[in-house]
């Protein structure tokens, strides 16, 4: 394929047309407006993955920049698209995820109203999450990671209920608190070492910044990560993300795999690897405390997760953990350990959603909200219930899921590390997400219900009889249930495959090289 | 792809992982057909099942040295065939075969129900069994550990009542337990150099952690091959599950343990701190011996087998520990605790498997069969001369011949375990003669699947120990040996039939009563389920305690925030309406103005 450098901005006004297209089409028009979608999505997927040969073994790095502020002396700061390995990685999580989370958009919104409204800002907020992804310099960045905040908005505040306002409201308040000292510290930087255009190992202009005023530096670093850590919910600055659980299960999808917590993370990788660069970032002394508040991060929230009785509380405590784990592996200071934080953003996103589709399933079609609803829905649904276990022992980390891959490589890098006691918190954590997760699955698989319970005997096999009445079977809705049985699969396949010339686990080891060269 | 092509051997091993799980696959999907065609297939595939063991076993025929490498998967993966592996693949492959056969090949009115779903449990249990031996490095290793650890959760909860619940649950915790500090473990080995099974001895010997490894290990691994104080999943699990799965979980799931100690533990090396191999033999000699006392005190069979699974662990645990401590045994006693554990598991497995054949074929014309059997397997397990066990524990003691524990030979302390497993078989055959019989009429596949064990039983131990492990050592029947065979049985049968007679004459205290109340089964996971509970109340009401701290300091900053907020929305839309009115505008206008004077004079130096 011949590497154009208008290929970053065609996929991102891809979903700016869609959104476009969709935000006029009246309710009725429902399948139009689902082929307009799937045509964008599938479309989407298709240039991305035609990206991946030339970017990651050729080397190609389509670039398309414009100015857009002046920068004083006749220049200016310029927004800059840009393809390279890592922004293709999150725009390839972003493109799979988006086809699979149309799908089960449509299935789940069936019937309801103001579905133009939903889809439009749905597209818009995948146009912003590519923009983040192809973005080139911090400025470009930021406007995207705005427009991300603005568009998903709406989509929290979908159901339109007192609830979902409040959270809507409190996500809000959090996002644009993050944002103004994202701001603040980009302009500073800006002001001070230009535009700081990404770059492997580092941007030189920052690295000499750095070096000449490194207090500076510093108040800079702790300005970015912390506008950064609200969207990717370090603690304490977390509280946003188990509120906006009420937003309609799939913006939960794909707010917790790809777009608003995986775009802060991302931006935390951008900020230490190609901005700072992991070699000056570890001259200020920046790196450790921020892989102490990631290591907090992943204790604390799987500690709440422990306490939820509610399924997607539980989920979104999990994601608060896990997400850390991306922030732990690029901190520590060690090659494998930035591959393993890097694969995470992957290997996160398809297990986490899948857990996601398939809590959205159990509440749609068994009405289960709550973790003890769950009990015996094996036998009732046993695909949902299937995925489902996939992904939670992806997110304990079991082999052979992406979770295993992750956890095992971020463990031999934080052996490689200044900090081998990385992983004792990732034990911890392997403990801990045991203790949240395997109750469920027990529950899916081998629970009762409670009635059934009161006359079981203590040692008799005859209450063997009772398990004679099969459970009724509930209907899986195809449209829900096929994006989760994909990431499920996707689970197992990436985890497996691991070694395959590619594979995330490859090309996040590709990354980590380029970090450290 | 870019395989290259599979040599035969390579496509052996692949077919002897991957069997298991196709059919398990077609008893899985078999749902989707509609309710009449899935119990067709389902049953079909389950009547196939005990096949999908016979590539693993053409394997161990065939292919003593073969190997397997599949760059692709996971961080690359190999398998390779040794004599360890060799030995102890074709005891699971007897042992899976014949619970396979016991559950599947029976009328229909006679299987267990569910034996769908117990086959595929069952089926998958020994790809990852097996996998645990065949596995070259850290991480297939760890797949096939943790895939055989949470299969096996599915046979232990088969028949759902309340015990097998509270089971399962221990055993999972145990399991996740042991899974954690093995990938811990495992980590710091292959991050030492020791990805390759073949590398993994020395790196962990020249790790900067060799201490904090073995531990782990120990940890992990001792939680499968019930280990005292970790044995406690045992005495639950076993008879919680149906006899057919007790029979591999006791016969080679156990043995699992056993291999990551030989695969990863630098035996003999005397990197490992000593005081680490102490305490294991320790621990190994209290677990041989206790379990006898705790057993002793069961009422049922197949508790008391369970409890004789973890003094015979106890023994082989003993020798891995003299493989660590003597560096100059370190080899024959590592052959002699695999040749012990391919012993027990023939026999364990007998008398597991036996428990229902007895319960049904007792009476009429298979019950001398069944007497035989069952008692040939008791001896063997017990150690009478002529028998396997006989021949393990003569080669064990040869190798731990001139170390002393606590100024005792511990060639004279490994018989007295003997002992101890006689008074539990003969616990176990007065315990079992008086269960419930319920007669069956005609021979099937349990009564079949038995009696291939216990043949299996007599020969195949031999055939391992003298062809296939060349360090065993050989063997002949002098009168010395039949003797050392002999005395710590008869031992056992003086002091069974003493406390027998004593019993019978009330003259043992009435606390001691033999019905599995003085010692509960799992002993001491009721004490520690108890603190357990107790401590998480208290931790949780503690945790509680500070959150409702933490909720009260935010919600006072939010109250003091809210007031604040409220004040100037009050302030301000009064300010608001004031300046919304005509008469406001004009004392806004004036006021700013005087403001604005007021500063242009200052700031013109007027003053």
């Amino acid at each position: 394929m011949v590497v154009n450098d208008l290929i970053p901005l065609g996929l991102v006004l891809l979903s700016v047309a869609v959104a476009v297209v969709i935000f006029p089409l009246p309710q009725r028009l429902a399948r139009l407006r689902s082929t307009v979608n799937l045509v964008g999505a599938v479309t989407k997927l298709v240039l991305v993955m035609l990206l991946v040969p030339p970017v990651v073994a050729d080397g190609a790095r389509p670039e398309f920049a414009v100015p857009f502020l002046p920068a004083g002396g006749g220049e200016a700061i310029s927004l800059v698209l840009r393809v390279d390995p890592l922004a293709l990685f999150f725009a390839g999580l972003s493109a799979v995820l988006w086809l699979l989370t149309t799908i089960y958009a449509i299935g789940y919104l069936k019937g309801t109203a103001y579905q133009s409204r939903f889809f439009g800002f749905f597209s818009l907020c995948v146009a912003a999450t590519v923009g983040i992804s192809f973005s080139g310099n911090l400025i470009t960045f930021l406007v995207f990671y705005e427009l991300l905040t603005l568009v998903t908005y709406p989509l929290v505040a979908h159901w339109g209920d007192e609830k979902s306002l409040k959270a809507a409201r409190l996500y809000m308040r959090y996002a644009l608190g993050g944002g103004v000292a994202l701001l603040v510290g980009v302009v500073w930087l800006t002001m001070e070492a230009g535009p700081a255009d990404f770059a492997e190992g580092g941007a030189a202009d920052v690295a000499e910044f750095a070096a000449g005023s490194p207090t500076v530096a510093v108040i800079i670093f702790a300005l970015l990560v912390g506008g950064l850590g609200v969207k990717s919910a370090l603690v304490p600055l977390h509280s946003w993300l188990p509120a906006a659980m009420v937003a309609p299960a799939p913006v939960s999808a794909l707010l917790h795999a790809v777009a608003v917590v995986k775009a802060g993370v991302f931006g935390i990788v951008r900020v230490v690897d190609d901005v700072y660069g992991i070699e000056v970032a570890w001259e200020l002394g920046v790196l450790t405390p921020l892989l102490v508040v990631a290591s907090i991060t992943i204790i604390y929230g799987s500690y709440q997760a422990l306490r939820q009785t509610e399924i997607k509380r539980r989920l979104a405590y999990s994601t608060v953990s896990q997400v850390s784990y991306v922030v732990l592996g690029v901190t520590m200071f060690s090659m494998a350990g930035t591959a393993g934080g890097v694969v995470h953003l992957v290997h996160q996103g398809i297990m986490k959603i899948t857990l996601f589709f398939c809590a959205g399933l159990f509440a749609e079609s068994m009405g289960a909200h709550k973790i003890s609803d769950l009990r015996g829905a094996g036998r009732r649904m046993p695909w949902t219930s299937a995925a489902f276990t996939v992904g939670a022992f992806g997110m304990i980390g079991l082999p052979p899921t992406a979770g295993f891959i992750s956890k095992w490589q971020l463990g031999l890098g934080a052996l490689d590390s200044p900090h081998p006691w990385v992983l004792v918190v990732l034990v911890v954590s392997s403990l801990l997400n045991a203790a949240y997760f395997l109750p469920v699955v027990y529950n899916l698989w081998f629970g009762e219900k409670k009635n059934e319970q009161e006359n079981d005997d203590a040692d008799a096999p005859a209450i063997a009889h009772e398990r004679e009445q099969v459970p009724e079977r509930v209907h899986e809705p195809g449209p829900l249930l096929v994006p989760a049985l994909c990431t499920a699969g996707f689970t197992l396949i990436v985890g497996l495959a691991a070694s395959l010339p590619f594979s995330p686990l490859e090309i996040a080891q590709f990354i980590a090289e380029g970090v450290f060269s | 792809m870019h395989a290259p092509e599979m040599s035969p051997v390579e496509m052996l091993i692949a077919l002897s992982l991957l069997m298991p799980f196709a059919v398990t696959g077609v008893i899985a999907l078999a749902g989707t057909l509609g309710p009449a065609r899935a119990h067709r297939v389902r049953r079909t595939a389950a009547m196939l099942s005990p096949l999908t063991v016979l590539p693993a076993g053409v394997l161990t025929l065939v292919a003593p040295d073969a190997e397997l490498e599949v760059p692709w998967l996971l961080f690359g993966t190999a398998f390779s065939m040794d004599a360890a592996a060799r030995a102890l693949t074709l005891i699971a492959v007897l042992l899976y075969g014949a619970a396979l056969m016991a559950v599947t090949w029976v009328k229909l009115r006679d299987a267990e129900r569910g034996s769908g779903a117990l086959s595929a449990f069952l089926m998958v249990c020994f790809a990852g069994n097996i996998g645990t031996y065949l596995a070259a490095d850290a991480v297939s290793f760890y797949l096939a550990f943790a895939v055989m650890s949470f299969s096996a959760a599915g046979l232990v909860i088969h028949y759902r009542h309340q015990a097998a619940r509270r089971a399962t649950r221990i055993y999972l915790v145990m399991s996740v337990i042991s899974e954690t500090a093995i990938l811990a473990g495992l980590i710091l080995t292959a991050s030492a150099g020791g990805y390759l099974v073949a590398d993994a001895p020395a790196a962990v010997a020249a790790s900067e952690h060799t201490g904090l490894i073995v531990v782990l290990l120990l940890i992990g691994f001792g939680v499968k091959a019930g280990t005292v104080p970790l044995h406690v999943w045992l005495p639950l699990a076993h008879p919680a599950a149906p006899p057919a799965a007790s029979a591999v979980l006791s016969g080679a799931m156990v043995k699992a343990g056993l291999m990551g100690w030989i695969r990863f533990l630098p035996l003999g090396d005397p990197a490992i701190p000593a005081a680490t191999g102490q305490t294991l033999l320790a621990l190994a000699l209290i677990g041989a011996f206790a379990a006898v006392v705790a057993g002793v005190l069961q009422s049922d069979p197949k508790v008391v087998l369970a409890y004789s699974t973890i003094s015979q662990m106890g023994f082989i645990t003993a020798l891995v520990a003299v493989a660590m401590l003597v560096p100059e045994v370190s080899g024959a006693a590592t052959a002699a605790a695999v040749l012990y554990a391919v012993h027990h598991g023939l026999a364990k497995g007998a008398l597991f498997l036996g428990v229902p054949v007895v319960k049904h074929y007792a009476g009429g014309r298979t019950g001398i069969l069944v007497a035989l059997g069952m008692a040939g397997a008791a001896l063997a397990v017990a150690g009478a001369p002529l028998t396997s066990g006989a021949y393990g524990k003569y080669v064990s003691k040869e190798a731990v011949e001139g170390i002393t524990v606590l100024g005792l030979g511990l060639d004279q302390i490994l018989p007295l375990v003997a002992t101890g497993s006689t008074l539990l078989l003969m616990r176990f055959a007065w315990v079992i003669t008086r269960a419930e019989r319920a007669p069956r009429r005609r021979p099937d596949g349990e009564l079949f699947s038995w009696l291939g064990v216990c043949a299996a039983g007599v020969a195949v131990p031999w055939i391992i120990g003298l062809r296939w492990i060349p360090q065993a050592g050989d063997f002949s029947w002098t009168a010395s040996a039949l003797w050392d065979a002999t005395w710590p049985i008869l031992l056992g049968v003086g002091l069974g039939a003493a406390v027998a007679f004593a019993a019978r004459r009330g003259l043992l205290p009435q606390r001691l009563s033999a019905d599995g109340q003085t010692v509960p089964p799992g002993d001491i996971v009721v004490a520690e389920e108890s603190l357990l509970v107790r401590g998480g109340r208290r931790t949780s009401a503690g945790l509680d305690a500070a959150h409702g701290v933490t909720a009260s300091v935010r919600s006072r900053g939010a109250g003091g925030a809210h007031r604040v907020a409220e004040w100037t929305r009050r302030g301000a839309s009064r300010a608001e309406a004031a300046v919304g009115s005509w008469e406001g505008s004009g004392v806004v206008i004036v006021a700013l103005t005087a403001v604005t004077v007021v500063l242009v004079m200052w700031a013109g130096g007027a003053w």
